[in-house]
């Protein structure tokens, strides 16, 4: 038995339930299979970000991410725009993870052919989990410099779920009409409710700024123009939803400190992690709950005007140096 | 539009009874609405960055829209009608010639090898923004979609064009497990830029600095 995961999601109406009656075969089905849609649809981890790191030939850099992960996965898909620095075109070799990931040779020429190539790893993972993890691809140039343009990660889509107590696939026949309605796993009825309590529909990636390896140590915005940001709207009164985020950073000596900066109709709020080790670690995660949420009786679920996002550096007795910055929703 | 009755997560504080029979109640109010809720919101943002500037190659060329870079594939979300879920998009440029020349630019969502077929159409899956002129400051500029919708917010995928641009992807049916394929409906954000004046500096044009698109239900 396994859960099959439907390509175009299952929409059941509430009005195919009707209290007092039965509730039919076919409405089953359909929840089975927005069940096993929820778990098999793959989440973006990174939504596509702007890099723009130079690698020389013959060195390499780590790209890292922050997200917690959904258990449903089994892949990850990395994809890159890299073009070369010079005319020469640049050898690469790409895995992920970083440290231990299947190496991927791939080539990189110049110009607008390259920032339109997107080269494509895949990520098999060892096992199924839903931490909070760093996430991150190495990029090597083996012969001419490159430069990473863009990069994103998502779980790759599932087209069959298992019938087990990580993947909660539920098999669809057997909610189909005339058969048995009874609490299994996996199966009939209690299989769509267990989906349903098992679900993990999170937006997980909301932004995430790298420099790879490279040692950003300017103060000031981080950001060139602050991002927009809309969250989950998760309960029916929510108006507006939490994030988590997280930075790689180290200081030389002193204190570092980055601010999220988060400006909305109601104003700006602020929330600042504090850097002190002088070697690079990510800070620990941070809970920002005044993001709004989407707001589902609008035509673009805006509630407003957009709420926008930037993040301040500033330190005090040394140099902060920041190489990557993650938000993510994590409940 | 949300396709859960209470369009948001409903805690009743009642749960599965297995010994029982199936309330029809229940069924409405927490699995189903629910599970369309989450369903709704599982909308991911696709693009998310404002930091580096993507400028077009030069020489400028004017009056044509001119590529400058593209973000994709990303499986984009299929609702039970075959269409994609929404995309809110909003697009940041800059007008890299000090004002002396004009331009705008287009976001088309596709397959990148559709993209220039597809650029110098009028639907709603190609955003358009306004036009800059002497606008030098790095900034979100407004912009419309070119189909009948006319959306300021959104671009829209009907499901005649995914249906089309189904593709399937091999993967794995488990960890370490067999060989399987997926079908997706795999898109990319192209950017274009078009330059309308010019001038004698051959400098670029009008860049893209941030890009914003994420999934959305539809009220």
């Amino acid at each position: 038995m396994s859960g099959i995961v439907p390509t175009l999601r299952p929409e059941p109406s509430s009005t195919q339930v009707v209290v007092g009656a039965p509730v039919t075969g076919n409405t089953w089905q359909a929840l089975a299979g927005l069940g096993n849609w929820l778990r098999g649809k793959g989440a973006m981890l990174v939504p596509w970000c702007d890099p723009r790191v130079t690698i020389s030939a013959a060195s390499n850099q780590t790209f890292r991410f922050r997200v917690k992960t959904r258990s449903s996965a089994i892949q990850r898909v990395w994809i890159i725009y890299v073009r070369a620095s010079s005319s020469t075109l640049s050898t690469l070799t790409i895995k992920a993870p970083g440290a231990s990931g299947t190496s991927l040779t791939a080539y990189a020429g110049d110009g607008i052919d390259a920032r339109r190539t997107p080269i494509i790893y895949t990520e098999n993972l060892a096992s199924q989990s839903a931490t909070e993890q760093q996430i991150d691809i190495n990029v090597a140039a083996a012969t001419g410099g490159c430069i990473v343009d863009a990069i994103c990660c998502y779980e790759q889509d599932r087209p069959v779920l298992q019938s087990d107590s990580t993947d909660y696939g539920v098999d669809l026949f057997t909610c189909a009409s005339g058969q048995p309605i009874y609490d299994g796993a996996n199966v009939s009825v209690g299989g769509v409710y267990d989906a349903l309590t098992n679900s993990d529909a999170r937006r997980v990636g909301i932004f995430h700024w790298t420099q790879g390896d490279g040692a950003s140590t300017t103060t000031g915005d981080l950001l060139s123009i602050a991002v927009p940001v809309l969250v989950r709207k998760l309960g029916r009164s929510d108006v507006t939803g939490s994030v988590k985020w997280s930075a790689y950073a180290k200081v030389t000596a002193g204190t570092g400190t980055i601010t999220l900066e988060h400006v909305n109709d109601s104003g700006t709020f602020t929330d600042a992690a504090t850097v002190t080790g002088t070697s690079y670690a990510w800070t620990s995660a941070r809970t920002v709950s005044s993001f709004d949420c989407d707001d589902l009786t609008t035509d673009d679920g805006l509630p407003g005007g957009w709420d926008m996002l930037n993040f301040e550096r500033a330190v005090v007795g040394g140099t902060l140096t920041v190489q990557s910055i993650s938000v993510w929703q994590d409940d | 539009m949300s396709t859960s009755v209470h369009q948001g997560r409903l805690l009743t504080g009642r749960t599965w009874d297995a010994q029982a029979a199936v309330d029809a109640s229940f069924v409405r109010d927490v699995v189903q609405n629910n599970l369309c809720h989450f369903a709704d919101e599982f909308a991911q943002v696709r693009v998310c960055f404002g930091n580096a500037t993507f400028a077009p190659e030069t020489p400028i060329e004017y009056d044509v829209w001119k590529p400058i870079a593209s973000f994709g594939p990303f499986p984009l979300a299929l609702r039970q009608s075959g269409d994609g879920y929404n995309l809110r998009i909003r697009v940041a440029g800059v007008n890299g010639d000090n004002g002396t020349a004009s331009g705008k630019l287009r976001v088309v969502v596709c397959p990148a090898a559709e993209a220039d077929g597809l650029v110098n159409i009028e639907e709603d899956f190609v955003f358009e923004t306004q036009t800059l002129t002497t606008t030098i400051t790095k900034t979100w500029l407004t912009g419309t979609s070119q189909g009948t919708a006319a959306s300021t917010t959104l671009v829209t995928i009907p499901g005649s064009l995914a249906a089309g641009w189904l593709t399937t992807t091999g993967t794995l049916d488990d960890i370490a497990g067999n060989a399987v394929g997926v079908e997706q409906c795999l898109v990319y954000a192209n950017v274009y830029s078009y330059a309308t004046a010019s001038d004698d500096t051959d400098t670029p044009g009008i860049s893209l600095v941030g890009l914003y698109l994420a999934e959305y239900i539809g009220a």
